[in-house]
C-alpha cells in the first residue's frame, strides 16, 4: 500500500469536492459582471 | 480608456450584423450574456482611420422598438440607456437590408427617434442590385442628415467608407422628425414619402437567384426529399467520418493511461488518475469529434441561409402540434445540447409556445447521450453489423420526435392559451458560407464541450471515483470492494426501485450518477468496470459489462435490459445545466422541478413497460 498515495488522493477528491461545493453555492455575480455568466452551464 | 466611444449596432435579424461585426471586430470580441437575461451579449472594439479604439456592442436583431420578445427587449433597454449593466452607446449603427428598405426603415426610424449619433448601413446592395433597385444614398444621407453607407459586409464591399463615417469627431444626428405613439401605419407613410425619388425600381420584378432557389428547396415536394437527404448525409457523416478521430482520442487516452501505469507504484492516486480521471474525462471527450461535425452542419445551414427555410417548412408540421416554426431552430439546437436550444427560444414572441418548447426541449437526443446509445447498442447487438445498429440510433431518435411532438401537443392542450401570435420569420437571401464565420462558431463550440470536460465532468469523474474506492473493505476481491463502497450501497438501496426495469445495483450507481450529466453514466461505468479489474488484464469495458452476470448466471445487460436503459435515456431529464437554464428562462423553479418530476416519470414508466413487454417475446 503506498501511503502516500491514497492521502493525495484523498486530498484531490477533498479539493474538488470543496470545489464544487463553492460553485453551487457562490453567491451570483453581481449585474456588472461582463463576461463568463453563464460559462459553467454550456 | 473613459474616452473610448461605444457604438451600438442595430437591425432586423439576418441582416448580416454579425458579419459587419465581425469585419469591424475581428477576433477582439468576447460573448457572454446580459445578466439577468439569457440574451447574448457580444461586444468587441475595433479601430477607426486614425488607430483610435472603439467598442462595439452588437445588439440582439429586433424588429421593432416596440419589444415583444426579451432580444427585443434588451435592445430597446440599451438604447434607452436603461440597463445598469450596459452603458449607452454614444453612437449608432443601423443596418438595413437594401433589398427591403421600406421594412427596415421602420426600425431605423424608431432608431434615429432616440436622438442618438447614427451612421445607416445600407447592406445587401449586390441582391438590391439584382432586384433591380438602385439607391441614391446622397440623396437619402442628405433627407436624414446622417452618413449612409452602402455596403455588402460579406464581401467587405463599403468597409472604407464606414470606417470614414466612424472616423467622424462628432457623428451627427439624425434630422428625422419624431412621430408622436405607434401608429403603424402612419409610419409607413413617412418612410415611404423618404424613400421617394431615392430608390428606383426596375420596370419589371427580376427573378432573383434566391428565388430560383426557393423554387426547389422550399418545395412542398421536393423540399422534404431534400431536407431529409440533407439530415441523413448529417447522421451518416457524424457516425461515419467521426470514428477516425474518435479512434485517434480513444488511442491517446488509452496510451496515457498506459505511461502512467508505467510510471507509478500501483495505489489510489494511480487508480485515480488512470481510472477516474482519464477514464472517466476520456470516456467523454471521445465524442468530441460527432460534436463538432453535428456544429459544423448546422453552421453550414445557417450561414447559407438554408436554416431559415427549414424553419419555414418546419412550421406547418409544428403548428400540427401547437408549436410554431420558430421552435425549429432551438429544438435542432438541442439536438447537439438542450442548453443552447432552451437560449435559442428567447426569439420566439410567444411565452407560451416558449414556455412548451423549452418543456420539451431536453427530450431531443442530445449530443450527452450519444455515449450512452452508443455503449448499450453495442451490449446489445454484439455480434450485430453497422447497419443494424445505425436502425437501433435511428429509432432512438425517432422516439425522441415522437416524444417531443407527444408532450407539445398535451402541453398546449393544457396549458392556458394566450393570444396567438403572427410567424414573422425573415427568409435571408441565400449566400456561399463565410468560412471563416462557420469556423469560429465551431472553435467557440469546442472551446464550450472542452471547458465542460475539464470543469464539470472532471469534477463528477474524481467524486465518482471516491465514492466507488471508499470507504475501503478489507476483501482483496474487487466486486465486493465495490459493494461495500459509498457508491454500492448507494446502488443496493435503490435496487428495489429499479429492478422491475431490469436494472441490478451496478446499473443503478450508474443512473444515480448521471442524473448530474447522461455521459456520467459512461464515465460511472468504466470507473466501475476497470476498478474492478486490478490487474488490468485485456478486454474493454464494454467486454467486461457484457461478461457482467447476474446472481442467476445471466446476462445482466441482456436485449431486454438494454432496450429498456435506451428508453430511459431517450426520455430521462438527467442534466443539471438544463436544470439550472431552465429555471433562469422560466425565471422559477416551478417549471424546473415540473420538467424532472414529468421527464424521470415517464422514463421509469417507459423504461418499466418496455422491459416487462419485451419479456412476452424475448427472454
Amino acid at each position: 500500500m503506498n501511503d502516500w498515495q491514497t492521502w493525495t488522493a484523498l486530498a484531490v477528491v477533498t479539493c474538488t469536492a470543496t470545489i464544487m461545493l463553492w460553485r453551487i453555492l457562490r453567491k451570483r455575480k453581481p449585474p456588472g459582471c461582463d463576461s463568463d455568466c453563464d460559462s459553467s452551464e454550456s | 480608456m473613459a474616452d473610448t466611444r461605444l457604438f451600438a449596432l442595430v437591425g432586423n435579424p439576418n441582416t448580416g450584423k454579425t458579419t459587419l461585426f465581425n469585419a469591424l471586430t475581428g477576433l477582439r470580441q468576447k460573448v457572454a450574456n446580459y445578466p439577468g437575461v439569457t440574451v447574448e451579449k457580444k461586444e468587441g472594439t475595433g479601430r477607426d482611420r486614425h488607430g483610435n479604439e472603439f467598442r462595439l456592442i452588437d445588439l440582439p436583431g429586433a424588429y421593432s422598438l416596440d419589444a415583444k420578445s426579451p432580444d427585443e427587449e434588451v435592445t430597446c433597454a440599451v438604447l434607452h440607456g436603461e440597463r445598469a449593466d450596459t452603458p449607452r452607446p454614444d453612437a449608432v449603427i443601423c443596418l438595413i437590408d437594401a433589398s427591403n428598405l421600406e421594412r427596415h426603415f421602420y426600425l431605423a426610424t424608431q432608431v434615429m427617434e432616440l436622438g442618438l449619433p447614427t451612421i445607416i448601413v445600407l447592406n445587401k446592395t449586390d441582391e438590391a442590385a439584382e432586384r433591380g433597385i438602385t439607391i441614391a444614398a446622397k440623396k437619402l444621407e442628405e433627407r436624414l442628415g446622417v452618413p449612409v453607407v452602402p455596403m455588402q459586409a460579406n464581401a467587405r464591399v463599403g468597409m472604407e467608407q464606414l470606417q470614414v463615417a466612424l472616423s467622424r469627431e462628432e457623428p451627427p444626428k439624425p434630422k428625422w422628425e419624431s412621430m408622436v405613439g405607434n401608429d403603424v401605419a402612419a409610419r409607413y407613410e413617412k418612410i415611404n414619402a423618404l424613400l421617394e425619388g431615392t430608390v428606383a425600381r426596375g420596370d419589371v420584378e427580376r427573378l432573383t437567384p434566391t428565388d430560383r432557389w426557393d423554387r426547389v428547396l422550399v418545395h412542398p415536394v421536393w423540399g422534404w426529399v431534400i431536407l431529409l437527404g440533407i439530415l441523413a448525409g448529417l447522421f451518416m457523416t457524424i457516425f461515419s467520418v467521426a470514428t477516425y478521430p474518435m479512434d485517434w482520442i480513444n488511442a491517446g487516452f488509452g496510451w496515457l493511461g498506459e505511461q502512467v501505469k508505467a510510471s507509478m507504484a500501483a495505489g489510489d492516486l494511480r487508480s485515480l488518475i488512470t481510472e477516474g480521471i482519464i477514464g472517466g474525462v476520456g470516456g467523454v471527450l471521445i465524442f468530441l469529434p460527432q460534436i463538432l461535425i453535428l456544429f459544423f452542419f448546422i453552421g453550414l445551414m445557417e450561414n447559407t441561409g438554408y436554416l431559415a427555410r427549414v424553419s419555414f417548412m418546419m412550421d406547418r408540421l409544428m403548428s400540427g402540434v401547437g408549436l410554431s416554426g420558430k421552435a425549429f431552430v432551438p429544438l435542432l439546437s438541442s439536438y447537439a445540447c438542450a442548453i443552447p436550444g432552451i437560449m435559442a427560444t428567447r426569439t420566439m414572441e410567444s411565452a407560451r409556445d416558449r414556455l412548451i418548447t423549452i418543456l420539451v426541449a431536453p427530450i431531443t437526443s442530445c449530443s450527452a447521450r450519444l455515449p450512452v446509445y452508443l455503449m448499450l447498442i453495442a451490449l446489445m447487438l454484439p455480434i450485430g453489423n453497422a447497419t443494424q445498429k445505425a436502425l437501433v440510433l435511428l429509432g432512438l431518435y425517432g422516439l425522441s420526435i415522437l416524444g417531443v411532438y407527444a408532450f407539445a401537443w398535451v402541453f398546449n392542450r393544457t396549458l392556458e392559451k394566450t393570444g396567438e401570435t403572427l410567424m414573422v420569420l425573415e427568409l435571408p437571401s441565400y449566400q456561399s458560407p463565410s468560412w471563416r464565420e462557420v469556423l469560429m462558431q465551431l472553435l467557440e463550440r469546442g472551446k464550450i464541450f472542452l471547458r465542460r470536460a475539464g470543469t464539470v465532468i472532471l469534477g463528477l469523474s474524481i467524486l465518482l471515483w471516491a465514492l466507488t474506492t471508499y470507504p475501503k473493505s478489507d476483501s482483496e476481491n474487487a466486486s465486493e470492494q465495490l459493494a461495500h463502497s459509498a457508491a454500492g450501497r448507494m446502488g443496493k438501496a435503490i435496487e428495489p426501485v429499479i429492478a422491475p426495469l431490469g436494472y441490478d445495483w451496478k446499473m443503478g450507481v450508474g443512473l444515480v450518477a448521471s442524473f448530474a450529466a447522461r455521459e456520467v453514466f459512461v464515465s460511472t461505468m468504466s470507473i466501475i468496470y476497470l476498478g474492478e479489474d486490478a490487474t488490468g488484464e485485456g478486454n474493454t469495458v464494454r467486454e467486461k459489462m457484457a461478461k457482467e452476470k447476474r446472481a442467476d448466471g445471466t446476462p445482466a445487460y441482456n436485449v431486454r435490459t438494454c432496450l429498456s436503459l435506451l428508453v430511459f435515456y431517450v426520455f430521462a431529464m438527467q442534466c443539471l445545466s438544463t436544470v439550472a437554464v431552465t429555471r433562469r428562462e422560466t425565471n422559477s423553479w416551478r417549471w424546473p422541478i415540473f420538467q424532472v418530476v414529468y421527464l424521470t416519470g415517464f422514463a421509469y414508466i417507459a423504461a418499466l413497460a418496455t422491459y416487462q413487454i419485451s419479456g412476452f417475446f424475448l427472454t
